[in-house]
């Protein structure tokens, strides 16, 4: 069976999604879905109103599958199931004892003479210290070292795009990867993958730098915060994909087969 | 071939004019913003990110929040209700987060709700005597006294004395600090008629050492726009009695200049106690005592009188004048020549110049009256 691909990037120069089904050397009914995703912030030059730069914080590729279903432990991003992870524990332990004994004696005697008669004084004093300490500390450290997959796999055919210190993302994540091996469903009359690179609007950074004629002042919280959206209401709409609820559909790259 | 490697104008028309309507209206609500916008209340606001917004006087009906990120949202006379819906939002330290999470509680514990509709039935003072022994840890539902006192003090909302004595027993009483700042986030937001639970509110806030919460500072501003006079005015004092930044004294200042006079004498008051006892002698009227208002115009008899005020209370003699404030004194009946105010007088348009810096503007009239002798007055 052939595929036929169709990769719908309106903002290429924001997100790049292709993909492909490349057949299985071992097995006809087997493909690998293979995968391009390049995410990078850019500006968008708008006449009217100024410079947008408009950078992503976290992304969803999702997968939508019609007769064909993924391969158990295939999926790109997914560490060893059960949870694996390393710890490094560092225990460091310090026993100390200190033991002083200072001892101090004083004795002294005066005798004198006065007109009035013979005076005498005599004292004898002494004093004795001992001093013992004793100090123990446990110190114990423990890290745990996890894999960062910047394409993690999620349940429902979802895989989450995020950078590892936490900024926009910047990087071309997938270059023809296998995302996951998919199996045709035998009964299934249509075969065919949908692949969305989705941002919710929270996780989408815009900034806008004024064109100070049409838009004399800066904008409040408030107007920023509607702007916003209004801008990736906009964006979306240029997928062409459903209706504006939150999220922004940025690319879309069907395959589907040709008979 | 590509048209341009660059993205340019990929934005709709109507998203275009939509900015543009918003730049055109920075002193409209959030929801006068969002229709201007051309946005939809039911679809739009899901997943969005709405940190630190102030809703004041907007009307949320219908709004859909779910999955939006609500952080600390301020405002007051925000109207909401069941048909908005927060699922999955982030309210933390917002107006909302308070009472969402005890509409949550009850919607979860029939027990709970079954209690709190009898004891929000009974009087005031049935209710005050029901909170004071079932928050003692001996009392019979004390574990349900907290969320219930809480929410009898939302409800009581047209009844100031009475959430003035539940807040009262309940400040004390909320061990986690967040909890206890959203409680008080929403009281400020309900904007009550009677100042006493606001006065309350900022008196806990100082009890707490809570006044350099950005939030709490950013809902105390959003205050400052009450109809409530008294309000306006704990507002304020708060916020210029306790460190004030640049950005606050901007925001108190451009109410004042929108508001009416009674905003406009207590931005003047505030400044002057900031700047010093002599700012507030040469900020008061020198008959009535009255704080001036932002753009006063004097007489030059009125700048010699308030010269010759400044002169008797540095040199009074009085024993109860001594640890007085210069406008408080009595002042000494000395007599002062026309050359020693005169020289005064220009010291006080030193400093009403000085003051023009702050939006506040003294100035004298170049009036014929001019040589009339403040000696003989």
């Amino acid at each position: 069976m052939s595929f036929i691909t169709d990769d719908q990037n309106p903002l290429a120069q924001l997100v790049e999604l292709k993909s492909s089904l490349a057949l299985k050397d071992d097995t006809a009914d087997n493909h690998d879905l293979l995968v391009e995703l390049r995410i990078n912030p850019d500006e968008i030059e708008e006449d009217r109103i100024g410079t947008i730069s408009v950078e992503i914080l976290e992304a969803t590729l999702s997968v939508d599958f019609s007769g064909l279903k993924v391969a158990p432990k295939t999926r790109h991003g997914q560490g060893e199931t059960g949870g694996k992870t390393r710890k490094e524990l560092q225990r460091e332990t310090i026993i100390s004892t200190t033991s002083e004994t200072d001892k101090k004696k004083s004795a002294d005697a005066s005798v004198g003479a006065s007109a009035t008669g013979p005076e005498g004084k005599a004292g004898i004093g002494g004093s004795s210290s001992k001093h013992y300490a004793e100090t123990a500390m446990h110190r114990q450290s423990e890290s745990v070292t996890e894999d960062f997959y910047p394409v993690r796999a999620l349940s429902d055919d979802r895989w989450k795009v995020t950078m590892q210190d936490g900024g926009p993302l910047n990087d071309a994540f997938l270059d023809n990867d296998r995302l996951c091996e998919v199996s045709e469903v035998r009964e299934a009359n249509r075969k065919g993958a949908m692949t969305s690179l989705v941002a919710k609007q929270k996780h989408v950074k815009i900034t806008l730098e004024r064109k100070a004629s049409v838009i004399a002042v800066p904008f409040s919280r408030n107007q920023q915060a509607l702007m916003n959206i209004v801008i990736a209401k906009s964006l979306h709409e240029r997928s062409g994909s459903s209706e504006y609820s939150g999220h922004l559909v940025f690319s879309q790259s069907t395959i589907s087969d040709e008979g | 071939m590509k048209d341009s490697p660059f993205l340019s104008n990929a934005l709709s028309e109507a998203a275009l004019a939509g900015i543009e309507a918003l730049a055109a209206a920075p002193q409209a609500t959030f929801q006068e913003q969002a229709k201007l916008a051309g946005l939809v209340p039911a679809k739009d606001f899901r997943h969005a990110d709405l940190r630190n917004i102030d809703l004041t006087d907007s009307d949320l009906h219908g709004f859909d929040f779910s999955g939006a990120d609500l952080r600390g949202i301020t405002g007051i006379r925000v109207r909401w209700d069941q048909t908005t819906i927060f699922d999955g939002a982030d309210l933390s330290g917002s107006i909302f987060a308070s009472k969402i999470r005890l509409r949550t509680f009850f919607n979860m514990d029939q027990q709970a709700n079954n209690l709190l509709a009898s004891v929000a039935g009974q009087s005031w003072s049935a209710q005050i005597i029901w909170a004071a022994e079932n928050l003692r840890p001996t009392g019979k539902f004390h574990e349900l006294a907290l969320p219930i006192t809480e929410a009898l003090f939302y409800r009581a909302r047209n009844d100031e004395f009475l959430q003035a004595e539940l807040m009262r027993y309940l400040a004390p009483r909320i061990s986690s600090r967040e909890a206890l700042y959203d409680m008080l986030t929403a009281a400020i937001s309900d904007d009550p008629r009677a100042a006493v639970v606001i006065r309350s509110v900022f008196s806990i806030l100082r009890q707490h050492q809570m006044t350099r919460n950005a939030q709490i500072r950013q809902q105390a501003l959003a205050l400052v726009k009450s109809r409530n006079p008294a309000n306006q005015e704990e507002a304020v004092r708060f916020l210029m009695r306790n460190l004030p930044t640049r950005e606050e004294i901007a925001a108190i200042r451009t109410a004042a200049e929108g508001g009416d006079g009674f905003l406009e004498s207590m931005y003047v008051a505030e400044i002057s106690r900031l700047l010093g006892q002599v700012y507030e002698l040469v900020t008061r009227d020198p008959v009535s005592n009255a704080t001036l208002s932002m753009k006063t115009v004097l007489s030059s008899s009125e700048l010699k009188l308030i010269a010759r005020r400044w002169l008797r209370a540095k040199s009074s003699r009085y024993e109860k004048d001594v640890n007085l404030p210069l406008v408080q004194r009595k002042g000494s009946d000395h007599y002062y020549s026309a050359d020693e105010i005169e020289k005064k007088a220009v010291k006080v348009q030193v400093l009403w110049s000085n003051l023009k810096r702050v939006g506040i503007e003294i100035d004298v009239a170049t009036d014929v009256d001019a040589n009339v002798s403040i000696i003989e007055t």
